[in-house]
């Protein structure tokens, strides 16, 4: 993991929260920003939409692998793997970043979930009433 | 009016190009940060009915202008009011 800088200050991270509650927040990978992820601790790895692969280019259109998933109230499934030269939200950037590539209901304008395997690189926490993603670097990282 | 010389700005604030179209999906060249990943103002590059069509569109941009940046908005109703999302499961997989 590398991150922008090296501060310890946490990085308040303002989304939206939208359907029903939800906590959307606004991403950045090279070239598009503002892509708009929902905030998913329910979610073991980061997911994009095939439409995000597509606007990312080639680096991601090739699948590394592909991974069983077990989605709630479905049997298992696999889904292709590809990894995202970097993530960031707010000030706090993951690189090579390793992501699932997902359709997601096609009524929910969204580009992708903020999975587990880019918030456990931050001490995180959620403050709902004021819609904002806390991510707080961790010591040595 | 516009005097010789003078360019013209086709750049707009986001929230007046997501009133310039309906249920479409808007690529936009960022030309204006309000913070870090949020696009205040852009020029209007793209739109379609298609997200994967201009998630095509995105990717040439890209290839074509290293270094810029671009961000799609959809201009339309996202989802109506009262429906509440619980992510059960990806709809489908390839």
């Amino acid at each position: 993991m590398s991150s922008l800088d090296h501060r310890r200050r946490p990085d308040r991270i303002r989304g939206t929260r939208k359907y029903g509650g939800v906590l959307i927040v606004s991403v950045t990978c090279p070239g598009p920003i503002g892509l708009e992820f929902l905030v998913d601790t329910g979610a073991a790895m980061t997911a994009i939409t095939p439409a995000t692969a597509v606007a990312l280019g080639p680096s991601v259109v090739r699948p590394l692998r592909k991974e069983r998933i077990a989605p709630v109230g479905k049997a298992l499934l696999s889904a292709p793997v590809v990894r995202l030269q970097s993530l960031q939200v707010g000030g706090c950037e993951v690189v090579d970043l390793d992501a699932l590539i997902l359709d997601l209901p096609p009524g929910l304008h969204i580009d992708g979930l903020l999975g587990v395997n880019f918030l456990e690189r931050f001490r995180m926490t959620i403050e709902f009433d004021t819609a904002t993603l806390i991510l707080r670097r961790k010591r040595g990282g | 009016m516009v005097k010789k010389n003078e360019k013209k700005d086709d750049t707009f604030r986001i929230d007046e190009i997501r009133e310039m179209f309906d249920n479409e999906w808007v690529l936009v060249e960022v030309t204006r940060l309000r913070g870090p990943g949020q696009p205040s103002r852009g020029r209007v590059l793209a739109h379609h009915k298609s997200r994967m069509r201009i998630a095509r569109m995105t990717r040439k941009f890209h290839a074509a202008n290293p270094g810029k940046m671009s961000y799609t908005l959809f201009s339309g109703e996202v989802i109506p009011k009262g429906v509440v999302v619980v992510l059960v499961g990806p709809q489908t997989a390839s």
